[in-house]
């Protein structure tokens, strides 16, 4: 039947496996029936989550993240984890669009534009299993869809 | 498959006062560095603070290429230049307008339209 595989992929290092990774979540985005608008808004989810994780997660030492990404009836799940320090997305601040450009800070943009392609984002960190994002999109969720309201 | 990027510098403008950038290849994490210090080393010199990037190569744009792309236009602004984005690809665009990001960034629609604007 279609639509009923889970695409699973570790690796092990650093940020050069980005590339890597990219082509996997398209790969598997468009298998699972994601259109273009699709495949770009997991690409950049699950690029930004990956980042994290090598540069916050495993401060830059190598370490192993796992990608996993499924379908679950009208959407498509992208499931990022990773064994390094805990993240605490509310320790993150929103990006100010309304300051000057010479006095917006430079963090915090990477879960901005998570929470922009996604329908909805959860956290879950857990010892044992690894700390984890799911982020969830709506297939043929304009990008940006969060902005309807 | 590699993470790359490759950028190819040359002079535009009426007098060549203008340096052009065009990029060709994915801006992330894994890349932005190239970019970085290819901006550092021109910006250290005295008469590369006009600069126009074609971006039409650029299939890919994440938040750590736009921090990246965010510093560079600073240093440019604080040394009395600016630095300019040109040729977006429709989904880096849409991509840049619906999340805001256009307004942090002197963007044109073809690089003479870029170019054009310094005059």
């Amino acid at each position: 039947m279609p639509f009923e595989a889970s695409y699973r992929r570790s690796f092990s290092g650093g940020v050069e496996h980005l590339a890597a990774i990219a082509e996997f979540t398209r790969e598997a985005v468009a298998a699972l029936g994601g259109g273009d608008d699709d495949r770009f808004a997991c690409e950049l989810a699950v690029d930004e989550a990956a980042t994290n994780a090598f540069r916050h997660g495993y401060r830059d030492d190598p370490g192993r993240v796992d990608v996993r990404i499924w379908r679950e009836e009208d959407s498509i799940v992208l499931e990022v984890r990773n064994w390094g320090r805990p993240f605490d997305p509310a320790a993150v601040p929103e990006p100010d669009l309304d300051r000057p450009i010479e006095e917006r800070p430079l963090g915090g943009l990477g879960l901005f534009l998570i929470r922009k392609m996604m329908t909805d984002v959860s956290f879950a960190f857990d010892s044992e299993t690894g700390n984890t994002v799911t982020m969830r999109r709506r297939i043929g969720q304009p990008i940006a869809g969060n902005d309807r309201g | 498959m590699e993470n790359r990027l490759e950028i190819g510098v040359s002079r535009a403008g009426r007098d060549g006062e203008i340096t052009l950038l065009v990029l060709d290849g994915r801006l992330h994490m894994g890349t932005y560095k190239i970019l970085e210090r290819t901006l550092d080393e021109l910006l250290a010199q005295d008469d590369n603070h006009k600069l126009v990037l074609d971006l039409s190569g650029v299939p890919f744009l994440s938040s750590a290429g736009m921090r990246a792309l965010l510093a560079a236009s600073r240093s440019a602004a604080s040394k009395g230049g600016a630095l300019k984005l040109a040729a977006l690809r429709p989904e880096i665009g849409r991509l840049m307008a619906t999340t805001g990001l256009t307004t942090m960034f002197d963007v044109h629609e073809t690089v003479d339209e870029a170019i054009a604007s310094f005059r």
